[in-house]
Protein backbone atom coordinates (compact mmCIF):
# COMPACT_ATOMS: atom_id res chain seq x y z
CA UNK A 1 0.00 0.00 0.00
CA UNK A 2 1.58 3.25 -0.72
CA UNK A 3 0.16 6.73 0.65
CA UNK A 4 0.52 10.36 0.03
CA UNK A 5 -0.28 12.95 2.01
CA UNK A 6 -0.52 16.45 0.85
CA UNK A 7 2.95 15.96 -0.76
CA UNK A 8 4.42 18.66 -2.36
CA UNK A 9 7.54 19.77 -4.20
CA UNK A 10 9.29 22.96 -5.31
CA UNK A 11 12.09 23.42 -8.10
CA UNK A 12 14.44 26.26 -8.06
CA UNK A 13 12.63 29.38 -9.05
CA UNK A 14 9.71 28.88 -6.95
CA UNK A 15 7.46 26.84 -9.25
CA UNK A 16 5.84 24.16 -7.80
CA UNK A 17 6.46 20.97 -9.36
CA UNK A 18 4.55 18.91 -7.59
CA UNK A 19 1.40 20.79 -5.28
CA UNK A 20 -0.13 19.68 -2.38
CA UNK A 21 -0.99 15.67 -3.70
CA UNK A 22 -2.43 13.37 -1.57
CA UNK A 23 -3.53 9.32 -3.36
CA UNK A 24 -3.74 5.81 -1.84
CA UNK A 25 -2.89 3.24 -3.83
CA UNK A 26 -4.43 0.38 -2.31
CA UNK A 27 -2.31 -3.30 -2.04
CA UNK A 28 -2.58 -5.10 -5.40
CA UNK A 29 -3.57 -2.56 -6.98
CA UNK A 30 -2.08 -0.35 -10.45
CA UNK A 31 -2.64 3.18 -10.34
CA UNK A 32 -1.51 5.06 -13.50
CA UNK A 33 -0.35 8.44 -13.04
CA UNK A 34 -0.87 10.25 -16.46
CA UNK A 35 -0.80 13.64 -17.39
CA UNK A 36 0.89 16.27 -19.79
CA UNK A 37 4.99 16.70 -19.91
CA UNK A 38 5.76 18.81 -17.04
CA UNK A 39 2.77 17.99 -15.00
CA UNK A 40 4.66 16.56 -12.26
CA UNK A 41 4.00 13.14 -12.79
CA UNK A 42 7.21 11.65 -12.82
CA UNK A 43 8.53 13.91 -10.04
CA UNK A 44 6.10 12.54 -7.93
CA UNK A 45 6.62 8.54 -9.00
CA UNK A 46 10.53 9.75 -8.16
CA UNK A 47 9.41 10.69 -4.51
CA UNK A 48 8.05 7.61 -3.61
CA UNK A 49 11.23 5.68 -3.85
CA UNK A 50 13.18 9.11 -2.23
CA UNK A 51 15.29 9.59 -5.82
CA UNK A 52 13.48 13.02 -5.20
CA UNK A 53 12.96 14.53 -1.98
CA UNK A 54 9.48 16.47 -1.05
CA UNK A 55 9.79 19.75 0.35
CA UNK A 56 6.61 18.96 2.38
CA UNK A 57 3.91 16.05 3.12
CA UNK A 58 4.43 12.69 3.92
CA UNK A 59 4.80 9.36 1.70
CA UNK A 60 4.32 6.10 3.48
CA UNK A 61 4.47 2.70 2.05
CA UNK A 62 3.22 0.11 4.02
CA UNK A 63 2.01 2.48 6.71
CA UNK A 64 5.89 3.27 7.17
CA UNK A 65 6.80 6.82 6.84
CA UNK A 66 9.30 6.84 3.95
CA UNK A 67 11.40 9.64 5.42
CA UNK A 68 12.02 7.72 8.30
CA UNK A 69 13.68 4.70 6.31
CA UNK A 70 17.43 4.72 4.84
CA UNK A 71 16.45 5.87 1.46
CA UNK A 72 19.26 2.61 0.15
CA UNK A 73 17.04 -0.02 2.08
CA UNK A 74 13.97 1.59 0.51
CA UNK A 75 14.96 1.44 -2.87
CA UNK A 76 16.07 -2.02 -2.75
CA UNK A 77 12.47 -3.25 -1.91
CA UNK A 78 10.69 -1.02 -4.63
CA UNK A 79 11.09 -2.26 -7.89
CA UNK A 80 11.93 0.53 -10.17
CA UNK A 81 11.86 0.45 -14.40
CA UNK A 82 12.84 3.23 -16.23
CA UNK A 83 11.52 4.37 -20.29
CA UNK A 84 15.36 3.82 -21.09
CA UNK A 85 15.69 0.65 -19.26
CA UNK A 86 18.97 1.57 -18.03
CA UNK A 87 20.46 -2.21 -18.53
CA UNK A 88 23.88 -2.29 -17.57
CA UNK A 89 26.13 -2.64 -20.98
CA UNK A 90 28.79 -4.03 -19.60
CA UNK A 91 27.09 -6.88 -17.88
CA UNK A 92 24.84 -10.23 -19.04
CA UNK A 93 21.48 -10.38 -19.11
CA UNK A 94 21.48 -12.59 -15.86
CA UNK A 95 23.91 -10.10 -13.94
CA UNK A 96 21.59 -7.22 -15.06
CA UNK A 97 18.57 -8.97 -13.25
CA UNK A 98 20.68 -10.32 -10.30
CA UNK A 99 21.56 -7.09 -9.65
CA UNK A 100 19.35 -6.02 -6.32
CA UNK A 101 19.27 -10.07 -4.99
CA UNK A 102 23.27 -9.34 -5.31
CA UNK A 103 23.17 -6.10 -3.03
CA UNK A 104 20.74 -7.77 -0.84
CA UNK A 105 23.25 -11.03 -0.55
CA UNK A 106 21.65 -13.69 -2.18
CA UNK A 107 23.11 -17.20 -2.51
CA UNK A 108 24.44 -17.78 -5.81
CA UNK A 109 21.91 -21.00 -6.45
CA UNK A 110 19.62 -18.95 -5.13
CA UNK A 111 20.47 -16.00 -7.64
CA UNK A 112 20.54 -18.49 -10.35
CA UNK A 113 17.17 -20.01 -9.75
CA UNK A 114 15.51 -16.37 -9.69
CA UNK A 115 17.21 -15.28 -12.77
CA UNK A 116 16.09 -18.29 -14.66
CA UNK A 117 12.42 -17.77 -12.95
CA UNK A 118 12.41 -14.27 -14.11
CA UNK A 119 13.22 -15.19 -17.67
CA UNK A 120 10.83 -17.94 -18.24
CA UNK A 121 8.24 -15.75 -16.97
CA UNK A 122 9.33 -12.96 -19.65
CA UNK A 123 9.11 -15.48 -22.69
CA UNK A 124 12.67 -15.26 -22.95
CA UNK A 125 14.36 -19.35 -22.65
CA UNK A 126 17.01 -19.01 -19.88
CA UNK A 127 19.29 -21.17 -21.89
CA UNK A 128 18.91 -19.07 -24.78
CA UNK A 129 19.16 -15.26 -23.33
CA UNK A 130 20.85 -16.03 -19.66
CA UNK A 131 24.98 -14.33 -21.20
CA UNK A 132 23.57 -12.37 -23.42
CA UNK A 133 24.38 -8.70 -23.11
CA UNK A 134 22.27 -5.92 -23.45
CA UNK A 135 22.88 -4.66 -26.65
CA UNK A 136 21.98 -8.18 -28.46
CA UNK A 137 18.54 -7.52 -27.52
CA UNK A 138 15.42 -5.97 -28.90
CA UNK A 139 14.11 -2.76 -27.56
CA UNK A 140 11.29 -4.98 -26.23
CA UNK A 141 13.14 -7.92 -25.04
CA UNK A 142 15.59 -4.88 -23.27
CA UNK A 143 12.29 -3.77 -21.65
CA UNK A 144 11.14 -6.98 -20.58
CA UNK A 145 14.56 -7.60 -18.63
CA UNK A 146 13.90 -3.80 -17.33
CA UNK A 147 10.80 -5.05 -15.89
CA UNK A 148 12.34 -8.85 -14.95
CA UNK A 149 15.16 -7.07 -13.24
CA UNK A 150 12.67 -4.51 -11.20
CA UNK A 151 10.56 -7.51 -9.94
CA UNK A 152 13.91 -9.78 -9.25
CA UNK A 153 14.07 -9.83 -5.18
CA UNK A 154 10.03 -10.26 -5.38
CA UNK A 155 9.47 -6.46 -3.68
CA UNK A 156 5.84 -6.20 -3.11
CA UNK A 157 5.86 -2.58 -5.01
CA UNK A 158 6.77 -1.65 -8.06
CA UNK A 159 7.64 2.07 -9.74
CA UNK A 160 7.31 2.05 -13.57
CA UNK A 161 8.63 5.59 -15.40
CA UNK A 162 6.83 5.40 -19.12
CA UNK A 163 8.04 1.95 -19.27
CA UNK A 164 6.58 1.27 -22.62
CA UNK A 165 7.49 4.80 -23.96
CA UNK A 166 10.00 4.08 -26.39
CA UNK A 167 8.83 1.15 -28.33
CA UNK A 168 6.69 0.66 -31.10
CA UNK A 169 3.13 0.32 -31.06
CA UNK A 170 2.79 -3.57 -31.83
CA UNK A 171 5.43 -4.26 -29.44
CA UNK A 172 4.11 -2.01 -26.77
CA UNK A 173 0.87 -3.52 -26.98
CA UNK A 174 2.26 -6.58 -26.45
CA UNK A 175 4.04 -5.76 -23.95
CA UNK A 176 1.31 -4.37 -21.83
CA UNK A 177 -0.74 -7.51 -22.93
CA UNK A 178 1.94 -9.42 -21.04
CA UNK A 179 2.24 -7.33 -18.03
CA UNK A 180 -1.39 -7.43 -17.25
CA UNK A 181 -0.88 -10.90 -17.42
CA UNK A 182 1.50 -11.22 -14.83
CA UNK A 183 0.20 -8.63 -13.07
CA UNK A 184 -3.07 -10.98 -12.65
CA UNK A 185 -0.55 -13.46 -10.71
CA UNK A 186 1.66 -11.31 -9.06
CA UNK A 187 -0.72 -8.84 -7.58
CA UNK A 188 1.68 -6.26 -7.12
CA UNK A 189 1.19 -2.30 -5.65
CA UNK A 190 2.20 -0.60 -8.81
CA UNK A 191 2.60 3.15 -9.46
CA UNK A 192 3.03 3.70 -13.75
CA UNK A 193 3.83 6.93 -14.92
CA UNK A 194 3.06 7.46 -19.09
CA UNK A 195 1.35 10.71 -21.11
CA UNK A 196 -0.71 8.33 -22.64
CA UNK A 197 -4.30 8.16 -21.94
CA UNK A 198 -5.18 5.20 -23.65
CA UNK A 199 -2.27 3.15 -22.08
CA UNK A 200 -3.73 4.92 -18.52
CA UNK A 201 -6.97 3.55 -18.99
CA UNK A 202 -5.99 -0.03 -20.17
CA UNK A 203 -3.68 -1.12 -17.65
CA UNK A 204 -4.90 1.46 -14.74
CA UNK A 205 -6.56 0.47 -11.76
CA UNK A 206 -6.90 3.84 -10.94
CA UNK A 207 -6.19 6.43 -12.41
CA UNK A 208 -4.32 10.19 -11.64
CA UNK A 209 -4.55 12.89 -14.03
CA UNK A 210 -2.30 15.41 -13.02
CA UNK A 211 -2.09 19.06 -14.95
CA UNK A 212 0.40 21.68 -13.77
CA UNK A 213 1.58 19.80 -10.54
CA UNK A 214 -1.60 18.70 -9.74
CA UNK A 215 -3.82 16.10 -8.59
CA UNK A 216 -6.96 16.68 -10.36
CA UNK A 217 -9.30 13.64 -10.74
CA UNK A 218 -7.97 9.90 -9.01
CA UNK A 219 -10.43 7.73 -10.00
CA UNK A 220 -11.25 4.10 -12.09
CA UNK A 221 -10.97 4.56 -15.49
CA UNK A 222 -14.59 4.44 -15.92
CA UNK A 223 -15.41 6.79 -13.86
CA UNK A 224 -12.45 9.06 -16.04
CA UNK A 225 -13.83 8.39 -19.13
CA UNK A 226 -17.58 9.01 -18.19
CA UNK A 227 -17.46 11.45 -15.74
CA UNK A 228 -14.39 13.68 -16.09
CA UNK A 229 -13.86 16.04 -13.02
CA UNK A 230 -13.46 19.06 -15.71
CA UNK A 231 -13.26 20.44 -19.12
CA UNK A 232 -9.64 19.63 -18.97
CA UNK A 233 -10.08 15.91 -17.63
CA UNK A 234 -12.68 15.61 -20.78
CA UNK A 235 -10.47 17.12 -23.16
CA UNK A 236 -7.32 14.90 -22.04
CA UNK A 237 -9.44 11.70 -21.89
CA UNK A 238 -10.53 13.00 -25.57
CA UNK A 239 -13.78 12.89 -27.58
CA UNK A 240 -13.62 9.04 -28.39
CA UNK A 241 -14.76 7.87 -24.97
CA UNK A 242 -17.26 5.64 -25.95
CA UNK A 243 -14.39 3.62 -28.06
CA UNK A 244 -11.92 3.85 -25.49
CA UNK A 245 -14.68 2.23 -22.93
CA UNK A 246 -13.66 -0.78 -25.22
CA UNK A 247 -10.57 -1.16 -23.73
CA UNK A 248 -12.17 -1.52 -20.39
CA UNK A 249 -14.15 -4.87 -21.81
CA UNK A 250 -12.05 -8.13 -21.92
CA UNK A 251 -13.14 -9.99 -25.24
CA UNK A 252 -14.56 -13.01 -22.92
CA UNK A 253 -17.49 -10.66 -21.23
CA UNK A 254 -18.82 -10.40 -24.71
CA UNK A 255 -18.33 -13.07 -26.63
CA UNK A 256 -20.93 -15.92 -27.58
CA UNK A 257 -20.00 -18.63 -25.71
CA UNK A 258 -20.43 -22.35 -27.36
CA UNK A 259 -19.74 -21.33 -31.24
CA UNK A 260 -20.49 -24.19 -33.54
CA UNK A 261 -17.56 -26.50 -33.56
CA UNK A 262 -16.78 -29.73 -35.44
CA UNK A 263 -14.07 -32.13 -34.26
CA UNK A 264 -11.21 -32.55 -36.98
CA UNK A 265 -11.57 -36.20 -37.58
CA UNK A 266 -15.50 -35.44 -38.60
CA UNK A 267 -16.60 -36.90 -41.93
CA UNK A 268 -17.96 -34.68 -44.16
CA UNK A 269 -21.17 -36.15 -43.62
CA UNK A 270 -21.27 -34.91 -40.38
CA UNK A 271 -20.06 -31.57 -40.84
CA UNK A 272 -22.89 -31.16 -43.94
CA UNK A 273 -25.35 -32.43 -41.10
CA UNK A 274 -24.27 -29.05 -38.73
CA UNK A 275 -24.16 -26.99 -41.31
CA UNK A 276 -27.48 -27.72 -43.59
CA UNK A 277 -28.88 -25.01 -45.26
CA UNK A 278 -31.82 -25.92 -42.79
CA UNK A 279 -30.01 -24.95 -39.17
CA UNK A 280 -29.10 -21.60 -41.71
CA UNK A 281 -25.33 -22.25 -40.36
CA UNK A 282 -23.08 -21.66 -42.79
CA UNK A 283 -19.84 -22.13 -41.04
CA UNK A 284 -18.05 -24.03 -37.95
CA UNK A 285 -15.12 -24.13 -36.12
CA UNK A 286 -12.78 -27.30 -36.67
CA UNK A 287 -11.11 -28.54 -33.11
CA UNK A 288 -9.08 -30.66 -32.19
CA UNK A 289 -9.32 -33.74 -29.20
CA UNK A 290 -9.13 -30.76 -26.43
CA UNK A 291 -11.46 -28.26 -28.28
CA UNK A 292 -8.25 -26.21 -28.98
CA UNK A 293 -8.76 -24.58 -32.51
CA UNK A 294 -7.49 -26.08 -35.46
CA UNK A 295 -9.25 -23.75 -38.60
CA UNK A 296 -12.32 -22.73 -39.65
CA UNK A 297 -14.79 -24.85 -42.52
CA UNK A 298 -16.89 -23.29 -44.30
CA UNK A 299 -20.67 -24.82 -45.98
CA UNK A 300 -19.34 -24.49 -49.08
CA UNK A 301 -16.73 -25.95 -48.77
CA UNK A 302 -17.72 -29.04 -47.45
CA UNK A 303 -20.13 -29.16 -50.04
CA UNK A 304 -17.61 -28.58 -53.21
CA UNK A 305 -15.07 -31.10 -51.53
CA UNK A 306 -18.25 -33.73 -51.03
CA UNK A 307 -18.93 -33.78 -54.53
CA UNK A 308 -15.32 -35.36 -55.24
CA UNK A 309 -15.86 -38.14 -52.88
CA UNK A 310 -16.06 -38.87 -49.09
CA UNK A 311 -13.87 -36.16 -48.25
CA UNK A 312 -12.79 -35.84 -44.35
CA UNK A 313 -12.86 -32.49 -42.71
CA UNK A 314 -8.93 -32.60 -42.04
CA UNK A 315 -8.14 -32.23 -45.61
CA UNK A 316 -10.57 -29.56 -46.27
CA UNK A 317 -9.97 -27.09 -43.19
CA UNK A 318 -8.86 -24.09 -43.46
CA UNK A 319 -5.94 -23.42 -40.69
CA UNK A 320 -5.21 -20.05 -41.76
CA UNK A 321 -7.16 -18.37 -38.85
CA UNK A 322 -6.73 -15.43 -37.14
CA UNK A 323 -8.05 -15.60 -33.21
CA UNK A 324 -7.83 -13.29 -29.87
CA UNK A 325 -7.16 -14.61 -26.72
CA UNK A 326 -9.88 -14.49 -23.77
CA UNK A 327 -8.61 -11.67 -22.00
CA UNK A 328 -8.17 -9.57 -24.89
CA UNK A 329 -9.75 -6.06 -24.73
CA UNK A 330 -12.41 -5.81 -26.95
CA UNK A 331 -10.30 -2.71 -28.79
CA UNK A 332 -7.54 -4.88 -29.70
CA UNK A 333 -9.70 -7.78 -30.95
CA UNK A 334 -12.30 -4.97 -33.44
CA UNK A 335 -8.75 -3.66 -34.42
CA UNK A 336 -7.63 -7.24 -35.07
CA UNK A 337 -10.84 -8.20 -36.99
CA UNK A 338 -10.85 -4.37 -38.70
CA UNK A 339 -7.00 -4.68 -39.93
CA UNK A 340 -7.82 -8.38 -41.26
CA UNK A 341 -11.37 -7.90 -42.98
CA UNK A 342 -13.09 -10.43 -40.72
CA UNK A 343 -16.75 -10.58 -39.46
CA UNK A 344 -16.00 -13.02 -36.53
CA UNK A 345 -12.56 -14.27 -34.94
CA UNK A 346 -12.75 -17.26 -32.47
CA UNK A 347 -11.40 -16.16 -28.77
CA UNK A 348 -9.72 -18.87 -27.42
CA UNK A 349 -8.46 -19.39 -23.78
CA UNK A 350 -5.55 -21.51 -22.51
CA UNK A 351 -3.94 -23.76 -24.82
CA UNK A 352 -5.65 -22.53 -27.87
CA UNK A 353 -8.72 -23.97 -26.65
CA UNK A 354 -11.73 -22.64 -28.38
CA UNK A 355 -14.39 -20.74 -25.86
CA UNK A 356 -16.48 -18.52 -27.90
CA UNK A 357 -16.41 -16.42 -31.00
CA UNK A 358 -16.14 -12.42 -31.23
CA UNK A 359 -18.46 -10.70 -34.06
CA UNK A 360 -19.45 -7.46 -35.08
CA UNK A 361 -23.01 -7.74 -33.99
CA UNK A 362 -21.75 -8.93 -29.75
CA UNK A 363 -19.00 -5.46 -30.76
CA UNK A 364 -22.20 -3.46 -31.43
CA UNK A 365 -23.99 -4.67 -28.58
CA UNK A 366 -21.42 -3.77 -25.97
CA UNK A 367 -21.29 -0.36 -27.31
CA UNK A 368 -25.11 0.57 -26.96
CA UNK A 369 -24.84 -0.72 -23.85
CA UNK A 370 -22.40 2.05 -22.68
CA UNK A 371 -23.99 4.95 -24.90
CA UNK A 372 -27.30 4.10 -22.61
CA UNK B 1 82.18 2.05 -34.70
CA UNK B 2 81.85 -0.32 -31.64
CA UNK B 3 78.78 -1.94 -32.31
CA UNK B 4 79.41 -3.64 -29.18
CA UNK B 5 79.72 -0.59 -27.24
CA UNK B 6 76.35 0.87 -29.09
CA UNK B 7 74.60 -2.31 -28.60
CA UNK B 8 75.18 -2.15 -24.85
CA UNK B 9 74.22 1.39 -24.62
CA UNK B 10 70.93 1.01 -26.30
CA UNK B 11 70.25 -1.73 -23.78
CA UNK B 12 71.14 0.41 -20.36
CA UNK B 13 69.69 3.49 -21.73
CA UNK B 14 66.41 1.78 -23.10
CA UNK B 15 65.97 0.55 -19.66
CA UNK B 16 66.95 3.90 -17.84
CA UNK B 17 64.12 5.64 -20.86
CA UNK B 18 61.50 3.20 -19.65
CA UNK B 19 61.63 3.64 -15.80
CA UNK B 20 61.52 7.60 -16.67
CA UNK B 21 58.23 6.64 -18.86
CA UNK B 22 57.11 4.23 -15.69
CA UNK B 23 57.65 6.06 -13.07
CA UNK B 24 56.57 9.29 -14.52
CA UNK B 25 53.62 7.76 -16.51
CA UNK B 26 52.51 5.71 -13.32
CA UNK B 27 52.12 8.67 -10.81
CA UNK B 28 50.64 10.18 -13.93
CA UNK B 29 47.88 7.28 -13.66
CA UNK B 30 47.86 6.77 -9.91
CA UNK B 31 47.01 10.95 -9.41
CA UNK B 32 45.05 11.66 -12.67
CA UNK B 33 42.46 8.45 -12.10
CA UNK B 34 40.98 9.76 -8.68
CA UNK B 35 40.85 13.09 -9.98
CA UNK B 36 39.28 12.26 -12.73
CA UNK B 37 36.87 10.06 -10.74
CA UNK B 38 36.65 13.15 -8.22
CA UNK B 39 35.91 16.15 -10.22
CA UNK B 40 33.37 13.89 -12.04
CA UNK B 41 30.89 13.56 -8.56
CA UNK B 42 28.30 15.94 -8.58
CA UNK B 43 29.04 17.84 -5.57
CA UNK B 44 32.35 18.87 -7.75
CA UNK B 45 30.56 20.01 -10.42
CA UNK B 46 31.43 23.52 -10.94
CA UNK B 47 34.89 22.48 -10.09
CA UNK B 48 35.18 20.45 -12.81
CA UNK B 49 34.43 23.08 -15.77
CA UNK B 50 37.70 25.22 -14.48
CA UNK B 51 39.93 21.91 -14.24
CA UNK B 52 38.92 20.76 -17.58
CA UNK B 53 39.83 24.19 -18.65
CA UNK B 54 43.17 24.21 -17.08
CA UNK B 55 44.16 20.86 -18.15
CA UNK B 56 43.26 21.69 -21.70
CA UNK B 57 45.29 24.62 -21.84
CA UNK B 58 48.15 22.39 -20.13
CA UNK B 59 48.09 20.07 -22.75
CA UNK B 60 48.81 22.90 -25.01
CA UNK B 61 52.25 23.61 -23.44
CA UNK B 62 55.05 22.19 -26.03
CA UNK B 63 57.17 18.80 -23.84
CA UNK B 64 60.32 20.84 -24.56
CA UNK B 65 59.23 23.87 -22.73
CA UNK B 66 57.55 21.42 -19.51
CA UNK B 67 60.76 19.70 -19.26
CA UNK B 68 62.92 23.46 -19.66
CA UNK B 69 60.56 24.71 -16.67
CA UNK B 70 61.55 21.72 -14.40
CA UNK B 71 65.33 22.64 -14.40
CA UNK B 72 64.75 26.24 -12.66
CA UNK B 73 62.28 24.74 -10.18
CA UNK B 74 64.10 20.99 -9.53
CA UNK B 75 67.55 20.71 -10.22
CA UNK B 76 68.94 18.50 -12.88
CA UNK B 77 68.69 14.71 -12.58
CA UNK B 78 66.21 12.08 -12.20
CA UNK B 79 63.67 13.30 -9.96
CA UNK B 80 62.70 16.49 -12.06
CA UNK B 81 62.49 14.62 -15.59
CA UNK B 82 59.94 12.32 -13.92
CA UNK B 83 58.69 15.19 -12.28
CA UNK B 84 57.65 16.62 -15.89
CA UNK B 85 57.11 13.87 -17.28
CA UNK B 86 54.32 13.11 -14.67
CA UNK B 87 52.83 16.51 -15.27
CA UNK B 88 52.56 16.16 -18.82
CA UNK B 89 51.12 13.11 -18.64
CA UNK B 90 48.21 13.83 -16.20
CA UNK B 91 46.40 15.81 -17.98
CA UNK B 92 44.92 13.17 -20.43
CA UNK B 93 44.43 10.46 -17.92
CA UNK B 94 42.47 13.00 -15.74
CA UNK B 95 40.48 14.29 -18.80
CA UNK B 96 39.46 11.08 -19.83
CA UNK B 97 38.29 9.59 -16.54
CA UNK B 98 36.34 12.16 -16.45
CA UNK B 99 34.81 12.29 -19.92
CA UNK B 100 34.57 8.61 -19.86
CA UNK B 101 32.26 8.98 -16.33
CA UNK B 102 30.42 11.70 -17.40
CA UNK B 103 29.57 10.34 -20.91
CA UNK B 104 27.70 7.50 -19.36
CA UNK B 105 24.36 7.21 -20.37
CA UNK B 106 22.43 9.07 -17.11
CA UNK B 107 19.82 6.53 -17.40
CA UNK B 108 21.91 4.30 -16.41
CA UNK B 109 22.91 5.53 -13.30
CA UNK B 110 19.65 6.48 -12.55
CA UNK B 111 18.44 2.99 -12.93
CA UNK B 112 21.81 1.91 -10.82
CA UNK B 113 20.17 4.51 -7.97
CA UNK B 114 16.57 3.59 -8.51
CA UNK B 115 17.94 -0.05 -7.59
CA UNK B 116 19.50 1.12 -4.50
CA UNK B 117 22.93 0.79 -5.52
CA UNK B 118 25.09 3.02 -2.93
CA UNK B 119 27.56 5.78 -4.22
CA UNK B 120 30.35 3.54 -4.48
CA UNK B 121 28.44 0.76 -5.72
CA UNK B 122 27.68 2.75 -8.77
CA UNK B 123 30.90 4.25 -8.92
CA UNK B 124 32.74 0.71 -8.84
CA UNK B 125 30.39 -1.82 -10.36
CA UNK B 126 29.00 0.71 -13.29
CA UNK B 127 30.88 3.81 -13.88
CA UNK B 128 34.43 2.38 -13.72
CA UNK B 129 33.54 -0.39 -16.24
CA UNK B 130 31.75 1.44 -18.47
CA UNK B 131 34.26 4.29 -18.55
CA UNK B 132 37.43 1.77 -18.69
CA UNK B 133 38.05 1.89 -22.33
CA UNK B 134 37.69 5.96 -22.22
CA UNK B 135 40.18 6.07 -19.00
CA UNK B 136 42.23 3.28 -20.73
CA UNK B 137 42.61 5.30 -24.04
CA UNK B 138 43.69 7.85 -22.05
CA UNK B 139 46.47 6.40 -20.19
CA UNK B 140 47.30 4.81 -23.16
CA UNK B 141 48.02 7.87 -25.12
CA UNK B 142 50.04 9.45 -21.84
CA UNK B 143 52.07 6.66 -21.95
CA UNK B 144 52.81 7.08 -25.41
CA UNK B 145 53.86 10.61 -25.37
CA UNK B 146 55.56 10.21 -22.67
CA UNK B 147 58.38 7.76 -24.57
CA UNK B 148 58.27 10.69 -26.83
CA UNK B 149 58.95 13.49 -24.24
CA UNK B 150 61.54 11.33 -21.80
CA UNK B 151 63.60 11.86 -25.21
CA UNK B 152 63.94 15.63 -23.95
CA UNK B 153 65.02 14.48 -20.04
CA UNK B 154 68.52 14.42 -21.50
CA UNK B 155 68.57 17.93 -21.46
CA UNK B 156 68.01 17.86 -17.47
CA UNK B 157 70.40 15.56 -17.05
CA UNK B 158 67.40 12.23 -16.44
CA UNK B 159 69.17 9.99 -19.17
CA UNK B 160 67.22 7.74 -21.49
CA UNK B 161 67.71 7.25 -25.14
CA UNK B 162 67.76 11.11 -25.73
CA UNK B 163 71.31 10.84 -24.53
CA UNK B 164 72.39 8.60 -27.84
CA UNK B 165 70.43 11.16 -29.81
CA UNK B 166 72.11 14.67 -28.38
CA UNK B 167 74.88 12.89 -28.72
CA UNK B 168 74.60 11.79 -32.26
CA UNK B 169 73.67 15.62 -33.30
CA UNK B 170 76.56 17.02 -31.22
CA UNK B 171 78.89 15.05 -32.89
CA UNK B 172 76.92 14.80 -36.21
CA UNK B 173 77.48 10.90 -35.78
CA UNK B 174 73.99 9.23 -37.80
CA UNK B 175 74.90 5.85 -36.52
CA UNK B 176 74.75 6.76 -32.62
CA UNK B 177 71.36 9.72 -33.70
CA UNK B 178 69.67 6.66 -35.15
CA UNK B 179 70.14 4.28 -32.85
CA UNK B 180 68.74 6.43 -30.28
CA UNK B 181 65.93 7.32 -32.45
CA UNK B 182 64.85 4.11 -33.56
CA UNK B 183 65.13 2.97 -30.33
CA UNK B 184 62.57 5.61 -28.79
CA UNK B 185 60.46 5.04 -32.08
CA UNK B 186 60.08 0.89 -31.07
CA UNK B 187 60.10 1.51 -27.20
CA UNK B 188 56.61 4.06 -28.14
CA UNK B 189 55.07 1.38 -30.56
CA UNK B 190 55.68 -1.46 -28.28
CA UNK B 191 54.10 0.93 -25.21
CA UNK B 192 51.23 1.23 -27.61
CA UNK B 193 50.90 -2.20 -28.69
CA UNK B 194 50.74 -3.35 -25.24
CA UNK B 195 48.57 -0.62 -24.15
CA UNK B 196 45.99 -1.87 -26.80
CA UNK B 197 46.13 -5.23 -25.86
CA UNK B 198 45.46 -4.86 -22.49
CA UNK B 199 42.20 -2.68 -23.26
CA UNK B 200 40.87 -5.77 -26.27
CA UNK B 201 41.33 -8.06 -23.06
CA UNK B 202 40.17 -6.18 -21.03
CA UNK B 203 36.53 -4.76 -22.07
CA UNK B 204 33.85 -6.72 -21.39
CA UNK B 205 31.87 -8.00 -24.83
CA UNK B 206 29.05 -6.33 -23.98
CA UNK B 207 30.60 -2.77 -24.85
CA UNK B 208 33.62 -3.94 -26.89
CA UNK B 209 33.39 -2.11 -29.89
CA UNK B 210 33.75 -4.54 -32.63
CA UNK B 211 30.88 -6.92 -32.51
CA UNK B 212 32.03 -10.49 -31.79
CA UNK B 213 30.54 -13.55 -33.66
CA UNK B 214 28.48 -14.17 -30.93
CA UNK B 215 27.50 -10.87 -30.94
CA UNK B 216 26.26 -10.56 -34.65
CA UNK B 217 23.17 -13.05 -33.88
Amino acid sequence: MIRLEHVSKAYEGGVNAVNDVSFEVPRGEIAILVGPSGCGKTTTLKMINRLHEPASGKIFVDDVDTSTVDPIELRRNIGYVIQDVGLFPHMTIAENIAVVPHLKKWDRKRIAERVDELLTMMGMPPAEYRNRYPRELSGGQRQRIGVARAMASDPPILLMDEPFGALDPITRERLQNEFLKIQEKLKKTIVFVTHDIDEAIKLGDKVAIMRKGRLIQYDAPSAVLNEPADEFVADFVGQDRTLKSLRLIRTYEVMDADPPALHIQASAAEALSLLSSSSGQKYAWVVGDARELKGLIARKDVLEADASGDAKIADIVNTNVVSVERDTTVKDALSEMLSYGLARVPVVGPEGRLEGVLTFDSIRKVLARIDS
Amino acid sequence: MDWGLLWGEIQRLSIQHMILVAVGGGMAIVVGVPAGILISRPAFGRFAQTVVGIASVGQTVPSLAVVGIMMPLLGVGFKPAVFALFVYALLPVVLNTYAGIRNIDPSIIEAGRGMGMTGAQILFKVELPLAFSVIMAGIRTAMVICVGTATFAHLIGGGGLGDLIFLGIALLDMTTLLAGAISAAILAVLVDFLFGRIVRACTPRGIAPASSPEAAK
